[in-house]
């Protein structure tokens, strides 16, 4: 099974920031001059991390529908309680976190509506999604991950897709979904065992 | 290898990112305006709230608390909330008050210049300048005066009622103010006890005051004493017919020169209180000697017998720890009271002969009442006179004739009191005790002299009669404690006025008098 784990062990969203660091304000001034009421900190801040919340939204969701209601929701949850964030240097992490809470929120309520019979499966079609440049092997991974999230529950399915897709650490699994550890690992694991039932799982 | 996630295309192209953006800051914007009044509105909202905690903890408000309507001379009205006080007029030489509802406390400056009116029903109360209270309730409506005196004439007549410190008025006929109810019976006056006891001629009814005498006059406004305590002294050629006379049916020599008849109602009125209330202030058990006297005035006895309970409810006296006293005439002996350093064998010197002119008597009754102060030295020096009198060894011829005038000078008394003679009151009431302190009056004579002599202006002495009356085991204890504050109060001394005003709380909680102790020595 092929995990992507990024070699540098930072976020990704963090390593995004820092790459133009020396060019653009940090995170933490931007975070303190929103603080302070200053609206264009918080566009800087927005346009800054909308790319990696959309992504993420998107992946998480399989589809496109909801992505900016999504991102709209958790850059106001984290605009209204900036006061709350103690490292202003987090501010990505933070707001990734609560993407990840708000999809959660909404593939409840979504299965639920399925459930009722209100609304019909969402279909994930990864080839709609990933590049062209993307190599077949990671294709055909994406593709046998995707077609069994929407057989799990809703936060093992989270826990499989942020860490197969994303390629977020177990410890940032376990603060996004505001669970322990081992929790995340017993979900992992037991995506996996759901993936090697489907037998669309390398060995 | 790169993360899956990396070969996924853009989602955040710029136009969308510019929508989202768009629709966010719009949210973000109402947030701000929100906040923008939020925190300014928090602050006021707390200082608000830090203000009213800080006023309500330096003063504390009651559910009671009344309302108080101040007028720029400094006159004050307080009433409760559910009282309802109108102003009808307020000029240089005229303050005009309506009372509609309820009670309300009065406190006047005193000024010759200015009237104050307060219209209560069918009634008006004028005032110079004193305290009282006017209440008008369905049931009724009562004056009571703490400080000065007021009158109250009923609108439309000529009926004027006097009411001093210290006595309550109560009438039912309150009619117009009212919301035009009608009179259900009669106006039936209450008289609290202590007016009994005091027999001060400021309780009668309009009916029992409008027989054609003069209307001002004290003696024709005011109720016999005798109708309210019986008593062998109670001769009053000069007062009106009483509705006692009435009730006995007889005719008397005011009867024959009020010839306007009884209204009908006053005829059930008198009635009515024939078994309620002319019993109930009767202090002394009569004797066949006080029926043989009360014969020959107008103020007739009650017709037919008491009952048992009533004769019980008579004894037992207005107050509830009168209910404690003993039924019957008091059995300890009467100290002596100012004058009562004299020997027993003394004391009865100090009893005029019936000839005897005293000095009230060379004033004339229908002098005026001297200044207060001229009347409190005079009470002093009378105090004074009794004490040498009753221990010159000289006096002792007049002795046997002044023990078998104890009633007349009771008598003499009284009428000294309704003439406004308020030192020969003192001094008759003064020999009465000294006389007779096994009289079954000498409790009633002692709270009388008392309550004289405060008026007088002389608390010291008041408070020796007090104590006189307390030791004649007088049924008006309450009376007698609530008078026991005010002289402390006005001999300025606080500790013992407090204590008195505690006893007297403590005994009576809910006692008629109970308003007024509590303002005493504050």
């Amino acid at each position: 099974m092929a995990v992507y784990m990024t070699s540098r062990g930072k976020h990704p969203s963090e390593r995004a920031s820092s790459d133009a660091a020396s060019a653009r304000p940090t995170d933490a001034v931007l975070v303190a001059a929103a603080r302070g009421g200053e609206r264009w900190a918080q566009e800087a801040l927005f346009r800054r991390h909308a790319s990696m919340a959309m992504g993420l939204a998107y992946r998480l969701l399989g589809n496109d529908s909801d992505v900016e209601d999504v991102v709209q929701e958790a850059h106001f949850v984290v605009f209204s309680r900036l006061d709350r964030l103690r490292d202003p240097q987090a501010f990505a992490s933070w707001l990734a976190g609560t993407v990840v809470r708000r999809v959660s929120g909404l593939l409840r309520k979504r299965r639920l509506l399925v459930r009722l019979g209100l609304q019909s499966p969402t279909v994930i079609d990864p080839d709609l999604a990933i590049s062209t440049a993307a190599p077949p092997e990671v294709v055909a991974d994406l593709r046998r991950v995707y077609a069994v999230v929407d057989t799990l529950s809703t936060q093992t399915r989270l826990a499989l897709l942020l860490r197969r897709v994303d390629g977020y650490s177990l410890p940032e699994i376990a603060s996004m979904l505001d669970c322990s550890l081992s929790t995340v690992k017993r979900r992992i694991a037991e995506a996996e065992r759901a993936l090697q039932a489907a037998g669309q799982v390398e060995p | 290898m790169n993360r899956p996630a990396s070969y996924f295309k853009n989602q955040a192209d710029e136009p969308r990112v510019t929508r989202v953006w768009t629709a966010l800051d719009a949210r973000l914007e109402r947030r701000r305006g929100r906040q923008r009044w939020s925190k300014p509105l928090a602050l006021a909202c707390g200082a608000v709230a830090v203000a009213v905690l800080a006023w309500s903890a330096t003063h504390p408000r009651r559910a009671n608390d009344p309302a108080v309507l101040e007028i720029a001379d400094g006159s004050r009205v307080e009433h409760p909330r559910d009282a309802r006080v109108e102003v009808m007029a307020v000029t240089p030489d005229r303050v005009e008050l309506r009372i509609t509802r309820g009670r309300a406390q009065f406190s006047v400056r005193p000024n010759r210049q200015r009237s104050f009116l307060t219209h209560a029903g069918e009634y008006t109360v004028r005032v110079v300048g004193t305290v009282f209270s006017v209440e008008l309730e369905p049931s009724g409506l009562q004056v009571g005066v703490t400080r000065g005196e007021v009158e109250v004439r009923r609108d439309g007549t000529n009926d004027v009622w006097r009411i001093r410190a210290g006595e309550h008025w109560t009438s039912n006929r309150v009619s117009a103010g009212m919301g035009g109810r009608e009179p259900t019976g009669a106006a039936q006056t209450r008289a609290h006890a202590e007016h009994a006891a005091d027999a001060q001629p400021t309780h009668s009814t309009p009916d029992s005051g409008s027989n054609g005498e003069p209307d001002h006059a004290r003696s024709a406004a005011h109720v016999d004493p005798a109708e309210l305590v019986p008593s062998p002294a109670a001769t009053r050629s000069e007062a009106p017919a009483s509705s006692a006379a009435r009730r006995a049916g007889r005719t008397s020599a005011s009867d024959a020169r009020a010839p306007q008849p009884a209204a009908p109602d006053t005829v059930s009125r008198s009635a009515r209180r024939s078994r309620k209330h002319t019993p109930r202030y009767r202090q002394a058990p009569r004797t066949d000697a006080d029926h043989s006297e009360e014969g020959s005035t107008a103020f007739a006895a009650p017709a037919g017998p008491p009952t048992a309970a009533e004769a019980a409810q008579r004894e037992a006296g207005p107050s509830s720890s009168s209910k404690t006293q003993p039924p019957t005439a008091p059995t300890a002996p009467i100290a002596p009271i100012a004058d009562a350093v004299a020997r027993p064998a003394d004391r009865a010197a100090a009893a005029p002969t019936p000839g005897q002119p005293t000095p009230a008597d060379a004033a004339g009754p229908t002098e005026p009442r001297a200044p207060r102060a001229a009347r409190q030295a005079a009470a002093s020096a009378q105090r004074t006179s009794v004490n040498e009198a009753t221990t010159k060894p000289d006096a002792a011829p007049a002795r046997a004739a002044a023990s078998d005038e104890p009633a007349a000078l009771f008598q003499r008394a009284q009428q000294a009191r309704e003439a406004a003679h308020p030192e020969e009151a003192a001094r008759l009431l003064a020999q009465f005790l000294q006389l007779a302190p096994h009289d079954p009056r000498a409790g009633l004579a002692a709270f009388q002299l008392a309550r004289t002599r405060l008026d007088l202006g002389d608390p010291r002495g008041a408070l020796e009669a007090l104590d006189a009356a307390t030791r004649a085991g007088s049924a008006f204890t309450e009376q007698i404690e609530a008078r026991r504050v005010q002289a402390l109060e006005q001999l300025g001394q606080t500790a013992a006025c407090r204590q008195a005003r505690t006893a007297y709380l403590h005994t009576f909680p809910d006692g008629a008098f109970s308003a007024m102790v509590r303002q005493r020595c504050p």
